[in-house]
């Protein structure tokens, strides 16, 4: 899998001004790479990885996932590659009110009628530490456990792209702890993995890192050693 | 639709029954005003229109005194007991520009064997009349018979069988279809057969009934005929009585139908338009409180189009249930009252024919489930297009 991203500028109206939120961003990950986007609240992280996720497109630029061009592709088959290939949390994900935990993780693949890996839902439940949540509705859930649901929904469709927003806001270091060795582990199997974050004990899992500063993507050379 | 966008839909509008009901309410009361209202309206019409067929003659004449009565025995058929001296009907045969002229004869008696309430007599002349002849003649083919009366549709009395006036059976020779007013609880009778009836309460004592003095002429004019040169000529030959030409006959009732008619289309639309305001209000807000879930829904892989149609799907369920169950109470509401309404509007009101009324049913379901649906269209279009990464921002 290669996700490959070229110029990419993402354009928002703040206070009738433009302004770019992503600035001529260049950005690529391959299979098994733990990549981390390192950056200030505010410097354009998540706008960056909404359209990383094929979520928001950008204003200008272009990116691809195995040389497919994801803004080119209508918006079922945009959906379907989200749903297939890419697990996404974003920084603020919700859950489904009236929907329990379990419900809510298995949404990714009962949405289009897929047949549910039970094993592996359980798997995920217990390394997330959810699994006695299953039946509980997400209103009745804290903040951190709201977290690794989403988490778990995420990876629940065996995505061969993981990309996070700040995955362990919310999180005591414990659970971070289990977040990052999840999400090594799944790197070392060939998935890639694309974190934004602004804690730094991410960094030891990673193989590569960007710095993201006010709407500017540039590789890490060095401040953080990892290249 | 698939199963999860069902659930999604069946969820949400259950997980805020108090605002989901009461849309579902609303819907229901635009559909049965709308319904009630068609089918008002058309059976004021089918009506008029069986009065019209019926009532064809170009003038009235009555007693002085009894227009109104007699005015409303064409309509409602409450009957005026003040009858004209029988020279009038010879005398208006003979007058210039008339071409037809023919009696009738009303009086009411609580004696009967059929009904708990008093029974309307109605008599004619087969051999001169004009106006209620054709109308027995799509029910009753045969000759009249004396001793035979044909009664309203709503006199339960079979073909065949006897109905008693005064001590006297007469022979129900046929039954007469559905005017919509107290003229389907009526008897209707020739000439002959009305003798009898005198004769009959006579002999047990009541004299009320005058013989061979009409209570009403009906006739009909060539032509250009001068209607006015008509009435005068009558008027300065005989005191006492009033020629009514056929365009007054109903003004007044068709002013009061009219204003009925407008007043329940106005309320149908005010409740068209409530639904459309209050359906995009709840749905705005609705939405907006479940952007974030729109957001996800899209993060993990469903189709913005999915995000239309949950919104669309869920106004579907308030506007369509409401709809239905709209359209069910008032077509019952209808059917169960139209005694009571004919009663008290004193109009003639008779329901339209089957297919007018499952016309009417299918507009009062179709027209506010999709009056319903077009107000959360834009939201629903406004959620398809949603911006996740605002979305998820807000109230985060």
């Amino acid at each position: 899998m290669i996700l490959n991203g070229n110029n990419i500028t993402k354009q928002y109206i703040r206070r009738g001004e433009k302004f770019n939120a992503v600035n001529n961003a260049d950005f690529f990950a391959w299979s098994g790479d733990f990549t981390v986007i390192f950056g200030e609240s505010g410097s354009g992280k998540s706008t960056l990885l909404n359209a990383l996720a094929g979520v928001t497109a950008p204003t200008s630029g272009n990116i691809e996932i195995d040389g497919q061009p994801l803004f080119k592709l209508n918006d079922e088959d945009l959906a379907r590659l989200r749903n297939e290939r890419i697990g996404y949390i974003p920084q603020n994900a919700a859950s489904l009110s009236a929907f329990t935990v379990a419900e809510n993780i298995t949404l990714t693949s009962t949405l289009y009628n897929k047949k549910i890996d039970k094993e592996h839902i359980k798997a995920l439940l217990n390394k997330l530490g959810i699994a006695h949540l299953a039946n509980e509705h997400p209103q009745n859930l804290s903040g951190g456990e709201l977290r690794r649901v989403a988490i778990a929904r995420a990876l629940a469709n065996k995505p061969d792209l993981i990309i996070a927003d700040e995955p362990t806001s919310n999180l005591d270091e414990e659970n971070s702890r289990k977040v990052y060795s999840l999400f090594a582990r799944l790197a070392r199997t060939g998935v890639a993995v694309v974190i934004a974050t602004h804690d730094k004990n991410a960094f030891g899992y990673s193989n590569r890192i960007y710095h993201m500063k006010s709407g500017a993507l540039v590789p890490d050379i060095g401040e953080y050693g990892n290249l | 639709m698939k199963y999860t966008t069902l659930k999604i839909i069946y969820t949400n509008f259950w997980s805020h029954p108090v605002r989901s009901l009461g849309l579902v309410i609303l819907t229901a009361i635009a559909s049965a005003t709308l319904l009630s209202g068609v089918i008002f309206s058309k059976s004021l019409d089918a009506g008029f229109e069986q009065l019209s067929s019926r009532m064809g003659a170009d003038l009235l004449i009555v007693p002085f005194g009894s227009e109104a009565k007699n005015q409303s025995v064409l309509l409602q058929g409450d009957l005026s007991h003040k009858t004209l001296p029988r020279e009038v009907l010879d005398f208006t045969r003979k007058l210039p520009g008339v071409s037809a002229a023919s009696p009738q004869f009303y009086f009411t008696t609580l004696s009967a064997s059929c009904c708990d309430k008093k029974v309307n007599i109605i008599g004619f002349d087969p051999k001169t009349d004009f106006t209620i002849k054709p109308w027995i003649r799509r029910t009753y083919k045969k000759d009249f018979v004396p001793g035979s009366v044909i009664v309203g549709n709503d006199i339960n009395i079979e073909e065949g069988g006897f109905i008693k006036f005064f001590g006297k059976e007469f022979i129900v020779v046929g039954t007469l279809e559905p005017l919509g007013n107290k003229l389907d609880q009526a008897v209707f009778a020739d000439v002959e057969t009305i003798e009898i009836l005198r004769k009959s309460a006579a002999e047990v004592g009541y004299n009320f009934i005058s013989e061979g003095e009409p209570s009403a002429i009906l006739a009909n004019l060539e032509k250009d005929a001068d209607f006015e040169k008509i009435s005068q000529t009558i008027h300065e030959h005989f005191d006492n009585l009033h020629v009514i030409p056929r365009k007054n006959m109903f003004d007044s009732v068709i002013a009061t139908a009219g204003s009925f008619k407008i007043a329940v289309w106005i309320i149908s639309g005010f409740f068209l338009l409530i639904v459309i305001a209050v359906v995009y209000i709840a749905f705005s807000v609705s939405t907006n409180e479940r952007k974030r879930e729109f957001a996800t829904l899209l993060v993990i892989g469903a189709t913005r189009k999915k995000l239309t149609n949950i919104v669309l799907g869920e106004s579907l369920i308030a506007s369509g249930s409401g709809a239905f169950a709209g359209t069910l109470f008032g077509t019952v509401a209808i059917i169960s009252f139209r005694f009571l309404i004919q009663e008290n509007l004193q109009i003639p009101f008779s329901l339209p024919n089957a297919s007018t009324i499952l016309l009417t049913i299918v507009g009062a379901l179709f027209i506010p489930a999709i009056a319903g649906i077009g107000a959360s269209y834009h939201i629903a279009r406004k959620v398809g297009n949603i911006d996740v990464y605002t979305a998820l921002k807000e109230d985060a």
